[in-house]
């Protein structure tokens, strides 16, 4: 897959791993390793970069005697999934143009 | 590797770093292996899955601005309070110091004032010629006036070339007082230097 498309589908991903409900590190990569396979220092970067893009914030709880640190999606980062669906209606309309051909020949 | 050796490693790996992410990136791994490790897997296992403390500080440098680096070096130093004793010994040895910075200041306002009275003799010589210009353009209708023309003429002669000499002094005095304006600001800025000691950038 292109470079630049898998880096854009990755930060909805973890966006989404998190819209329901706050999330670890390691959970996110799990829930989301049906879609793509990352590491955690893939994922690092992704996650300074969604929370300097205010799109998640940070927390820490304690989880079995230490501290766990546990990612909110915030507003921002909402909006941001509906605009990737809105894209991706777009993308998927031009996608059925261009295979229509080959839809009627079948 | 056991954890506390990697997280040693990421922390000397990290510490270019603003200290604010180089703990989060601690802390970010740290958990990971923690995670790890309650899944099941040995310490080392867990350690040795989530990669090596180079490629990972390589990572999380890359994706930092050169500028935020930079800031972080240039952080200032704390500053020193001074302890008793060494309040004690300044007061002491006043006498000493004191003396000998006064001694110091005194010789460095002494330089500046024999500079500057070279600047002031100069204007002073070109005041005089410029007087005696003016009294030789004034002293030629006098005589004229008095017979002795040709001492009035002679004189009105010296008169224009004095004006002429005063005029191109005028231009030389200026250059002169501002390439002495240049050579007090020289010596005032390595007085300055000498006491505010830079860091030299390595």
């Amino acid at each position: 897959m292109d470079v630049q498309i898998k880096r854009g589908l990755l930060d909805i991903l973890v966006l989404s791993a998190i819209k329901n409900e706050d999330s670890y590190g390691y959970k996110i990569i799990k829930d989301i390793k049906p879609y793509a396979e990352i590491s955690e220092s893939t994922l690092y970067p992704i996650l300074r970069r969604l929370e300097g893009a205010q799109l998640l914030t940070v927390h820490s709880a304690e989880h079995n005697g230490r501290l766990r640190k546990y990612y909110h999606i915030t507003q921002q980062g909402l909006s941001r999934i509906e605009e990737f669906k809105e894209e991706w209606k777009e993308i998927l309309a031009i996608y059925n143009f261009i295979t229509r051909e080959e839809r009627n020949n079948d | 590797m056991t954890k506390r050796e990697f997280l040693a490693e990421l922390k000397w790996r990290t510490s270019v770093m603003p200290s604010d992410d180089a703990a989060a990136t601690l802390e970010y791994y740290s958990e990971i292996i923690d995670d790890r490790m309650e899944e099941g897997l040995s310490e080392e296992e867990a350690v040795a899955a989530v990669g090596s403390p180079a490629d990972i500080a390589a990572e999380a440098l890359g994706g930092m601005s050169l500028e935020k680096l930079v800031k972080e070096t240039d952080r200032p130093k704390p500053k020193r309070t001074l302890r008793a004793w060494e309040i004690v010994l300044i007061v002491l040895g006043a006498p000493l110091w004191l003396s000998l910075l006064l001694a110091a200041v005194s010789i460095v306002i002494a330089v500046y004032i024999s500079l500057w009275a070279c600047v002031i003799s100069l204007y002073a010589a070109e005041v005089a010629v410029l007087a005696c210009a003016f009294a030789g353009v004034i002293a030629f209708p006098i005589c004229f006036f008095a017979g002795n023309i040709s001492t009035g003429v002679f004189l009105l002669g010296a008169g224009v070339l004095l004006a002429g000499i005063g005029i191109f002094g005028f231009y030389g005095c200026i250059a002169l007082t501002k390439a002495m304006c240049r050579l007090c600001r020289v010596i005032f800025k390595g007085i300055i230097s000498i006491f505010t000691k830079k860091e030299a950038v390595k």
